[in-house]
């Protein structure tokens, strides 16, 4: 090898993707002080732009771009409306829907007999796109004042109450007893009663697993997507004037014990059964059925479904009162202390901080502009008694830190904190569990 | 954020190699898409534009943009290096938009929201390190950012720029070849 033709392919032991090596360009450089010094001038320059460190996006990235896709997809349907008008491109339109979920027949087992109800279902994808808006009254079996995740057979029912209104700019309101979400077209804020609040944008992650009965006119879709993807059993039955799609599924994830299963809708083993009129092929009904411990327990349900209802503007507005306490980012956080390094570290922060009422050490995870109230008075002074090894469990990201302590009206708490670091800092925060 | 006695629930760990090997036609796929290739575009756009809302913002830009677009793209076998290609185009978009804000008398950087402290030692670098690359040829220094910065091999290079593959070498050797030149012009002077 010459050396003009070694330094035309020193190139290649800059690159990364080639399985070849440059064995003969090695053996010359090896026996050629000349092109070996070419080569370390070139290595140095490359240095001198090398960048020093990595940036990630942040942890609500995925959530901001699939909100933004979702507002971009919403816009959608309203420009096609305004060509639907002729019957000829409805029928077109229609048609295109229903095949659309036909074509996904042949993956979804004992749908396969039933071509004719899906059929009629899929043109709920077409009529619900002349619904103005949906009211849904519904209980689930939850902790009172919990979010809207957590369930148990265990529980009584608490009302859980939604409204939607469609349109250019979609708006929507969810409450339970103890929250409040609002998205005003352009923003939402939880409000997390007595004192505290989050802000978020148009597709935020406060509703959880209702988030899809917001949307009535994905249902199907969604729920024939699951089953496409093997992660639910599907089946579909025509009773008159009712279509019935009742679709089950196994817990995702992986459980070390059984501290996340079947305590939220989303990693639990249960069966939605979905009512459809057949005239209008409108949602009418859902039913979540929990299978737990060889038991069945129905831990949601709707009371009642309401179309086109006229909504108050004021629904998607919230009142927050004085002082309320308003949820920060991870780089918002103060950094004053030392920040914990370990899942435990951050649990001790939480849990230690609480008993000496030294509410600045407590903020290094608490992710809020301050320390609320009924932390302060729950925890205020308790007494830890242990806190154990962490462990994850499920598809949640963070992990579990179990503690004991005794709380300062005397009464003995064991449970887990759920502690994260899964944001662009890698920060850990405190994300429930007291 | 969570905030009552139980986490939230996350979506399970994603296929990368799988979700990015075709172009996204389901909101799922566009979805697995995202989580895969969110951090590596992210850094690409901040190496370019020193600031990670407006990187964000350009790769949000781009991605959206991919799935509205899927039945165009839908023929792409290799999704990576086409989307770092697109989030170039975007990044380049972006700066000529600042460069504009400033020659009017805007404030460009005041209206932009601040890095996080952390990036901001990685931003001053970089600042430096387009000074230097912003002296080459645009070909050239584009080849070097999308293996510098972007961490493609040469072959995904080839395939994002839609050029041979000894161009893209070429490309590569005569803008560090340059970059030395003026690397040691600066050293003497």
């Amino acid at each position: 090898m010459t050396c003009r033709s070694a330094r035309r392919q020193m190139a290649d032991l800059f690159d990364s993707g080639d399985p070849v090596q440059p064995t003969e360009l090695r053996e010359h450089l090896a026996g050629c002080p000349a092109c070996a010094a070419e080569l370390e001038r070139m290595q140095h320059a490359v240095a001198e732009i090398r960048p020093t460190g990595r940036v990630s996006a942040s942890a609500d990235f995925k959530e901001r771009t699939m909100s933004k896709l979702a507002d971009e997809l919403n816009a959608a349907p309203v420009a096609r409306r305004r060509v639907r008008n002729t019957p000829l491109l409805r029928l077109l339109a229609t048609a295109a829907a229903i095949l659309a979920v036909v074509s996904a027949l042949p993956f979804l087992g004992r749908l396969g007999t039933n071509r004719g109800e899906v059929a009629l279902l899929a043109q709920s994808i077409e009529s619900l796109n002349q619904v103005r808006s949906v009211h849904i009254v519904a209980r689930m079996r939850t902790p009172r004042g919990d979010n809207f995740e957590a369930i148990g057979p265990g529980y009584d029912f608490q009302p859980v109450e939604m409204w939607k209104e469609f349109g250019e700019t979609p708006r929507w309101r969810v409450e339970n007893p103890g929250r409040v979400a609002v998205m005003d077209g352009e923003k939402s804020i939880l409000f997390i009663k007595p004192d505290r609040a989050v802000r978020g944008g148009r597709n935020p992650g406060f509703i959880e697993w209702l988030r899809p009965l917001l949307d009535p006119e994905r249902v199907l879709s969604a729920e024939l997507t699951v089953a496409q993807k093997g992660d639910s059993r599907a089946a579909i039955q025509h009773d008159g004037a009712l279509v019935t799609l009742t679709s089950s599924r196994n817990a995702p994830g992986e459980f070390v014990n059984d501290w996340v299963h079947n305590r939220m809708v989303s990693e639990s083993d249960h069966t939605r059964v979905y009512q459809f009129d057949a005239a209008t092929s409108r949602l009418t009904g859902l039913q979540v059925i929990l299978h737990d411990g060889g038991k069945d327990v129905v831990v949601f349900e709707t009371t009642g479904i309401a179309y086109n209802e006229p909504l108050a503007p004021e629904l998607f507005t919230v009142a927050l009162p004085d002082g309320v306490i308003w949820g920060v980012r991870p780089e918002q956080m103060l950094t004053n202390r030392p920040l914990p390094a370990t899942a435990r570290d951050a649990a001790e922060a939480f849990l230690e901080g609480c008993a000496q009422r030294d509410w600045d050490r407590v903020l290094t995870v608490y992710p809020a502009a301050a320390v609320s109230e009924s932390i302060k008075q729950d925890g205020g002074g308790l007494r830890v008694i242990s806190i154990g090894e962490p462990f994850q469990s499920g598809i949640y990201s963070g992990w579990f830190v179990p503690y004991e302590v005794t709380l300062a009206n005397g009464r003995d708490k064991k449970w887990n904190l759920a502690v994260r670091n899964d944001n662009s800092l890698h920060r850990w925060v405190f994300d429930g569990g007291f | 954020m969570m905030v009552g006695t139980l986490a939230m629930a996350q979506d399970p760990p994603l296929d990368t190699a799988e979700s990015a090997a075709q172009w996204p036609q389901t909101v799922a796929q566009f979805e697995a898409l995202v989580e895969a290739v969110q951090d590596e575009l992210v850094h690409f756009a901040f190496c370019r534009l020193r600031s990670l809302p407006d990187a964000e913002d350009a790769v949000q830009d781009v991605l959206v943009r991919a799935y509205l677009d899927r039945a165009r793209h839908c023929a792409v076998t290799r999704v990576r290096p086409y989307l770092y290609r697109m989030v170039a185009n975007r990044c380049t978009d972006m700066l000529r938009q600042r460069r504009r804000l400033e020659g009017s008398g805007q404030a460009a950087d005041a209206a932009r929201l601040p890095n996080p402290p952390e990036a901001e030692p990685l931003a001053d670098r970089l600042r430096e390190i387009e000074r230097l690359l912003g002296r080459l040829p645009r070909r050239q220094a584009e080849a070097i950012r999308l293996r510098i910065f972007g961490g493609l091999a040469f072959q995904a290079i080839a395939e994002a720029v839609g050029v041979s593959l000894p161009t893209v070498k070429s490309r590569f050797r005569y803008g560090v070849e340059r970059l030395r030149g003026i690397l040691h012009k600066e050293s003497r002077s």
